[in-house]
């Protein structure tokens, strides 16, 4: 079909300037400081976590410091391999293969960037850790090789990444030089994120994200043909398009989360035009509830960037919808999505507030799975602050809903918040039979069971003593090796005997 | 004296009946064969209305239509769906063909709406781009719980041009209506689920609303039948409660609303608030307020008797019945299409009975071939008043006997009124006023029962 608009007439209407202001004054100082850290650490270790999470602009910092520190130093970038994504590796396998860098008179500076690209690869088998969890696990345990590379290194992660590090990797995180946070365009003001000192992970229900519930996984090609063909048909726009506009928001939102983006920057500024369309679209058209749930996905879409002032925005602007139509679950849902991003930010109180609201509203409506929902994140917030009896109480109300309606999978959530919470309360055979409980109840293909059976993994792997289990066994050893000097042979056979036993008992355990 | 009528006669003549019969059939006319063999217009006003209403509407503007239950809405819409499909991609269905009447709410309603675009799309070979169409088929299998494995291996084939539906698909069809309509714990798991979130429902549906839209040539228009038949608890909740999710598709829908919902101010406040305005198919008026209580009732409406008197023709053949009992029938149906049909069919039971057993062997030869005549006329009626009688008590008789006086009722939201609207005791009729009437059958049982008096002659 000849067809007079082509693709390329969305491009001109979605077409987003790409970070026309100069870089706000927050990103320049976070630039200068980095330089001065960098010119600081020559010929020393240095850790430096960079956070940005647009790929260009990362980029162009990339550029601009390299530029700016090129002499003294050698800049070298390195990408994180996605299979086995360990700094280590990487820098020694460039160390290997450029041998000759040992002549080179400069000091070496490096940047490590690929962490950002782990956020969507999949979990391949359930037993398998995910290259995110690797990259996590790698950090954690190999900062003390990394001592051999006595370089500053800058590695970029995004700000989801940043908040799971200081989790996750907590060893690599306390040995840190510096975070540096560059803010993208749409976020004028990145807040920080205050977590508590002993911060664990929690699951929090969340009913709409930037996807549909009820995802079509429809792929660009054919929602592009479909806009095309409406477009085609007349230059007035009509109620139909809003619908296209929305799934395509959906498709590019889809593609930069799951990391099928071809083009990072292109589709992330895509799937925010194409929801600005289908919003537009709605209002023109009067389509308030699809309005209602396209401000929510793109709010969702922000939230995924950690675009948080963005994101609530435009989910003050979908419950603004929601209480014109009289859409109670949708304020419900909207303020639970509210909710999670308040606590994202560390805003607890802002948080309990929403989830006290949504919970009168389920109340209200009699809708109990609702509730349950609210209870278990209102939990999470409480976990997060360290209020562990007002988190159990929630937890239980929840788990309590959850059981009486017989949501099974709402149940598996809870209880993996429950068994996170009996960790942190170092209560670890507690929680992993917890854990084992929520794995029966998750669904098998649910991210959430992939969650708690990271959770179950890593507490089930045998913990590398520090040093101070060595003393014992050395002291037993200075002990016996005197006494055979000395002749006492009883004594030494004792003593021996004795170490004998404790190893054998130990390695038993 | 005319000779006896032979055993092969009375055979014919019963055939002749059954015949009949079968063409008084009380369903609405919904085949395009059946509108050109029984289809007679009789409210071309209403018609044209409804044409220009939609020509002349917003792309996602709401129609609502009502009449009372028999006055011919169904087949109204038939005829304005062929009507409009030149100019429409008009997908019309009854809701009571997909979904138990008692789970009828606002979610299975739209997800009728969502099955019927997609059936409609498949029929009508819009050629939806293969990867959108299995993931709507999946979409469709994963909530009526129907497996897709087999249409999708058919999908690999691809679309046949004119080949119709294949095997697989028809059978995925057949599946989910049947699901649909005799499952009730899946219909019970998709009412919760979209309860929750009926926004996220509305989104799929004007998906689908958009592809067609996209591949057709043709806007949209949704026609959704036998809503009228909802009971006011039902009725109040889709209409009442749900109306606003009802109203957010982005294209053209006409629903049926029950007749009652005008009498009820705040359902009748809240449909208007949301909607274009209510269409009314009216009830056939014969005579002018007041005349039909006369001893012997003149009718006003000659023109509208004689659109009776040929839709019965086309049903009946003239010779089956009297000519002068024809235009009695028409009158007693009180202008309520399908309560002449209905009176027409218990006629040729009669009058099949009758030849039954005459064509028994022994049994005495009748000296006339038998047919409708005033006595077969009465008994029909005798039985109709019984019927209605039934649900009858003291106090209705009362309610009633003051619509006969005063012609309207002291209480126009009172449930027993709107029960005996609904249940045809009591007729609606307008033209620059409104006033109630009884149904004529009820009136000569009110009669007889001494409830209200003769007239004088």
């Amino acid at each position: 079909m000849n067809n007079p608009h082509p693709p390329s007439n969305l491009d001109a209407q979605v077409a987003f300037p790409i970070h026309p202001a100069p870089i706000h004054q927050a990103n320049e100082d976070a630039f200068d400081e980095l330089v001065a850290v960098i010119e600081a650490s020559q010929g020393i270790l240095s850790i430096l976590i960079a956070v940005c999470d647009d790929r260009l602009f990362r980029d162009q910092i990339i550029q601009r410091y390299e530029t700016a520190l090129s002499p003294p130093f050698f800049p070298v970038r390195l990408v994180l391999d996605h299979q086995e994504p360990s700094l280590r590796a990487a820098i020694d396998q460039w160390l290997t293969a450029h041998s000759g860098i040992q002549t080179e008179p400069r000091p070496l500076m490096l940047t490590l960037t690929g962490s950002e690209a782990l956020m969507w690869l999949n979990l391949e088998s359930e037993d398998e850790p995910t290259p995110l969890d690797k990259f996590y696990g790698y950090l954690q345990w190999t900062r003390e090789g990394l001592r051999e590379f006595p370089y500053p290194i800058v590695l970029w992660v995004t700000h989801r990444i940043l908040k799971q590090l200081s989790r996750r990797s907590p060893d690599f995180w306390s040995w840190r030089r510096g975070v540096y946070r560059f803010m993208t365009e749409e976020s004028q003001v990145m807040p920080q994120i205050p977590l508590p000192k002993d911060s664990f992970p929690t699951i929090d229900s969340q009913t709409i994200d930037s996807e549909a519930p009820d995802s079509l996984n429809l792929p660009l090609a054919d929602l592009l043909g479909l806009i095309a063909k409406t477009e085609a048909k007349s230059n007035i726009p009509t109620a139909a398009l809003a619908a296209l506009y929305d799934q395509l928001g959906q498709a590019y939102a889809r593609r930069v989360n799951n990391g099928e983006a071809t083009d990072l920057h292109w589709e992330k500024t895509q799937a925010i035009a194409s929801f600005r369309r289908a919003i537009e679209l709605q209002a023109q058209f009067n389509l308030a509830s699809e309005r209602m749930n396209s401000l929510r996905r793109l709010g969702a879409f922000y939230r995924s960037q950690s675009n948080y002032p963005s994101a609530l925005e435009y989910y003050q602007q979908s419950l603004e919808v929601a209480r014109a139509i009289g859409d109670v679950h949708g304020e419900g849902t909207t303020l639970m999505n509210l909710g999670v991003v308040y606590k994202d930010q560390g805003k607890w109180n802002e948080a309990i507030a929403i989830y006290e609201q949504s919970l009168q509203i389920y109340r209200a409506i009699g809708d109990v799975h609702g509730e349950g929902q609210t209870l278990n994140n209102l939990g999470t917030v409480y976990q997060a602050q360290g209020k562990w009896t007002e988190a159990i109480a929630a937890y239980e109300q929840s788990l309590q809903i959850y059981r009486a309606i017989g949501d099974v999978h709402g149940e598996g959530q809870t209880l993996g918040n429950l068994g996170m919470l009996q960790k942190q309360q170092k209560n670890l055979d507690r929680a992993k039979e917890i854990w084992g409980e929520a794995l029966t109840k998750l669904h098998p293909d649910s991210p959430e069971h992939a969650t708690v059976t990271q959770w179950l993994h890593s507490a089930a792997q045998p913990r590398r003593g520090g040093w101070q289990s060595w003393l014992l066994p050395l002291g037993l050893l200075g002990f016996l090796l005197w006494n055979l000097v000395r002749g006492h042979w009883l004594l030494a056979l004792l003593v021996g005997g004795l170490g004998m036993g404790w190893w054998v008992w130990r390695r038993r355990r | 004296m005319s000779p006896l009528p032979s055993t092969e006669d009375l055979q014919k003549q019963l055939d002749r009946f059954r015949a009949a019969n079968q063409n008084l059939r009380l369903q609405p006319l919904k085949t395009s064969d059946e509108l050109n063999r029984f289809w007679v217009e009789h409210d071309p006003d209403l018609l044209d209305e409804l044409e220009q209403t939609v020509k002349s509407s917003l792309e996602t503007e709401k129609h609502l239509l009502t009449g009372h239950t028999g006055c011919g809405k169904s087949t109204l819409l038939a005829e304005l769906r062929y009507r409009l499909e030149p100019d429409y991609f008009v997908v019309l269905f009854s809701v009571s063909d997909l979904v138990e009447m008692a789970d009828i709410n606002h979610v299975t309603i739209l997800f009728s709406v969502a099955t019927q675009l997609l059936e409609a799309a498949e029929e009508k070979e819009i050629s939806i781009p293969p990867s959108t169409r299995l993931q709507l088929y999946r979409w469709l299998g994963k909530h009526t719980q129907v497996d897709t494995r087999q249409v999708e291996e058919s999908f690999e084939v691809g679309y046949e041009a004119g080949g119709g539906i294949s095997g697989a698909i028809a059978k995925f069809w057949a599946a989910v209506k049947s699901t649909l309509k005799i499952n009730a714990v899946i219909r019970d798991e998709i009412t919760v689920t979209f309860e929750r979130q009926i926004s996220e429902l509305v989104s799929q549906i004007n998906f689908i609303a958009s592809v067609i839209a996209a591949e057709s040539d043709r806007p949209l228009l949704v026609i959704i039948d036998d809503l009228d038949k909802l009971n006011l608890d039902l009725a109040t909740k889709v209409y009442g409660n749900n109306i606003q999710p009802l109203s957010q598709p982005s294209f053209r829908i006409l629903y049926t609303i029950p007749i009652f919902i005008l009498r009820d101010v705040r359902l009748r406040k809240i449909l208007e608030a949301n909607t274009a305005r209510i269409q009314i198919m009216r009830v056939g008026k014969f005579f002018a307020k007041g005349d039909s209580h006369q001893p012997h009732p003149t009718p006003v409406n000659l023109e509208l008797v004689e659109s009776f008197e040929q839709i019965l023709n086309r049903r009946l053949p003239p010779d089956l019945i009297d000519e002068a009992v024809r235009q009695m029938l028409v009158l007693k149906s009180g202008g309520v299409l399908r309560e002449m049909v209905r009176i027409a069919s218990r006629c040729c039971d009669k009058c099949m009975v009758q030849l039954g057993r005459s064509l028994r062997s022994g049994a005495k030869i009748p000296s006339a071939l038998p047919k409708i005549d005033a006595a077969i006329l009465q008994q029909a009626l005798t039985d109709f008043q019984i019927e209605y009688d039934e649900p009858l008590g003291q106090k209705d008789y009362e309610l009633l006997k003051g619509i006969y006086q005063e012609g309207k009722p002291q209480d126009a939201e009172d449930q027993r009124f709107l029960d005996l609207l609904h249940g045809l005791h009591i007729l609606e009729y307008r033209n620059a006023k409104l006033w109630y009437d009884l149904n004529p059958i009820v009136l000569d049982l009110l009669r007889q029962e001494g409830v209200l008096s003769e007239p004088h002659e």
